[in-house]
């Protein structure tokens, strides 16, 4: 009956999002490649620049098959995400620890508020040479890197959410007899989440791109050492689709990792934290 | 259903005076003694001190159902507030069983305006969560959580997160939270202030009967006369800012005649009304004629 309502009222797109929701999602999401894949299209068939300096982009599947075959592209692509997804447990790990002694010591705020927002003006790749010199040209200086640049927004995330959690939860548990500890863990923690995987989010798409710079400096092997290979070689097609790569295996952790995790603490959160 | 009470403390011989506190009874052993308190705080917008409470004294008896009367700010929450623990005097003490209050703790719960509930936590945990607190395994957790569900007619939302209930249930589930952990002295912030007049009156007759059955010191904040009427023992009144002890009214209803149906129309609860709705007007009248506020 109620279907028999909304199918007269929904217009022809609404009705066809309705039936097939995955598929209108993945549609959403990959349409609006469409025209920018036209307009490259356009640029190779103006000819802008020579089809060397700009190839078409029905080249990179070609290109994509001759650079699989040549380097070992997935085992370079695996090595990568590593990199990511450790520097993403550290700075997650020293995001959250510190963001958590801030946003709930005043005196911790006042004082070390200053040099974290100067540490943070600084830059991952102001620190690179540094890193270098300590320890080296191996993962380790490449995931203190990322690391570094994922650790900033996590910390800011968990700070300021910690100060938004209304203050009558952290009472409620007081006067049901819990501790510090308590209110850290049931209320505090909690009620910075949302905010923290949000840091998160934010963090590991800067440091994504991070990673590229870092492994095109520092390491021997990885997506962005492969780039910056293909440019020696003067393959355009190749640094296109390790471009391609890099962008799509982000999209993916995204949407299939980190998105669904915030959407799960929100939907459990409520629509909002505060309660009217 | 009968909630075991096992907490019991060993009061501390306190110098409690025999001074009758407004109303007309002498209170050697209150469970509540509140005692020439006085609260001030600094004002954000200036240096000046705000002073919310004044020189208020009040004795609250063991399973007393106690409602303090009084207008927005004249500082009712914070007399709660600093019961529970979670601020200090600024001159003057409190006592509990005769222990001076010195921080929050399980034996005086605080059912919030708000509700307070931990909004990633469902029903069931909510409810169980003072006891989880204190250690309680999951099983006996679980067990006393589900008696209090049931007790205030929630059976079937155990999984529910708070977003997903209305004001009322989460009221409801606010105050079961509270009695679930077995306080000595349940403390109520205006409560049923954001619900619906009918859903109002619904939790009114579901917490006297619950306040029945477990049998807790009810300490009860609202600026409703009628609500105070029908749930207290006594009525205390404040004055306006900063709050003094205007005066105690005994209610003299008996609690079995005490249903909304007829209670209106009683003659003791319309003579009742009139009497501190007349305290509340001269409370508001300033006694020397220049004070400051």
């Amino acid at each position: 009956m109620a279907i028999a309502i909304t199918s007269t009222v929904l217009s022809r797109p609404a009705r066809f999002a309705a039936r097939h929701p995955s598929l209108t999602t993945i549609l959403k999401n990959v349409g609006p490649f469409v025209p920018l894949l036209a307009l490259w299209q356009v640029l190779v068939w103006l000819r802008v620049s020579p089809p060397s300096f700009l190839p078409a982009p029905a080249s990179l599947v070609p290109a994509f098959t001759s650079l699989a075959e040549r380097s070992n592209l997935f085992g370079q692509l695996s090595l990568t995400v590593y990199r990511v997804a450790a520097a993403a447990a550290i700075g997650l790990g020293a995001g959250v620890l510190l963001g958590a002694a801030v946003g709930t010591s005043r005196t911790l705020y006042t004082s070390l508020r200053g040099i974290i927002d100067y540490l943070q003006a600084v830059g991952e790749i102001g620190w690179l040479p540094l890193f270098i010199i300590w320890s080296g040209f191996n993962d380790r200086t490449i995931i203190l890197t990322v690391a570094y640049t994922i650790f900033f927004p996590v910390f800011y995330g968990t700070v300021s959410g910690l100060l938004t959690v209304p203050k009558t939860l952290s009472d409620s548990v007081l006067t049901l007899g819990g501790g510090r500890w308590h209110v850290l863990r049931e209320v505090l923690l909690p009620g910075a989440l949302p905010a923290i995987i949000t840091g998160l989010r934010v963090g590991m798409g800067f440091g994504w791109r991070t990673v590229i710079l870092a492994e095109m400096l520092v390491a021997q092997a990885g997506l962005g050492v492969l780039m910056f290979q293909a440019r020696s070689f003067f393959r355009v097609d190749w640094v296109l689709v390790g471009m391609v790569l890099s962008g799509m295996l982000w999209l993916l952790t995204d949407r299939f990792v980190l998105l669904p995790l915030e959407a799960h603490t929100i939907q459990h959160w409520g629509i909002q934290v505060v309660e009217a | 259903m009968t909630v075991a009470r096992q907490r019991g403390q060993t009061p501390v011989a306190a110098s409690v005076g025999d001074t009758p506190s407004g109303g007309s009874t002498v209170l050697a052993h209150p469970k509540i003694l509140i005692e020439d308190v006085m609260f001030e705080y600094p004002d954000p917008r200036s240096d000046a001190r705000l002073r919310a409470l004044d020189g208020v004294t009040i004795r609250v008896r063991k399973n007393e159902f106690f409602c303090v009367l009084g207008p927005s700010g004249c500082g009712k929450s914070t007399l709660l507030y600093l019961i529970a623990g979670l601020q200090r005097p600024t001159q003057g003490r409190i006592l509990v069983d005769g222990t001076p209050v010195k921080g929050p703790g399980a034996d005086r719960g605080l059912v919030f305006q708000e509700y307070a509930l931990l909004p990633w936590r469902t029903v069931r945990e909510n409810v169980g969560l003072g006891l989880k607190i204190r250690g309680a395994p999951q099983a006996e957790r679980d067990a006393i959580a589900r008696a209090f569900i049931e007790l205030i007619g929630l059976r079937g939302f155990e999984d529910k997160f708070p977003h997903e209930l209305s004001g009322g249930m989460r009221q409801r589930v606010a105050v079961a939270r509270t009695l679930a952990n077995s306080p000595q002295v349940a403390l109520m912030d205006e409560p049923f202030a954001a619900v619906d007049a009918q859903t109002r009156t619904t939790l009114q007759e579901e917490l006297t009967r619950i306040w029945s059955q477990t049998k807790v010191t009810v300490f009860f904040v609202t600026h409703n006369v009628d609500e105070a009427i029908f749930l207290g023992d006594r009525v205390l009144v404040m004055t306006p800012r900063p709050g003094r002890v205007q005066g105690i009214v005994t209610v003299n209803v008996p609690r079995e005649e005490r249903q909304w149906a007829t209670l209106e129309r009683d003659p003791r609860f319309v003579g009742l009304r009139s009497q501190l709705n007349e305290m509340i007007r001269q409370s508001a009248v300033p006694a020397d004629g220049h004070r400051d506020h």
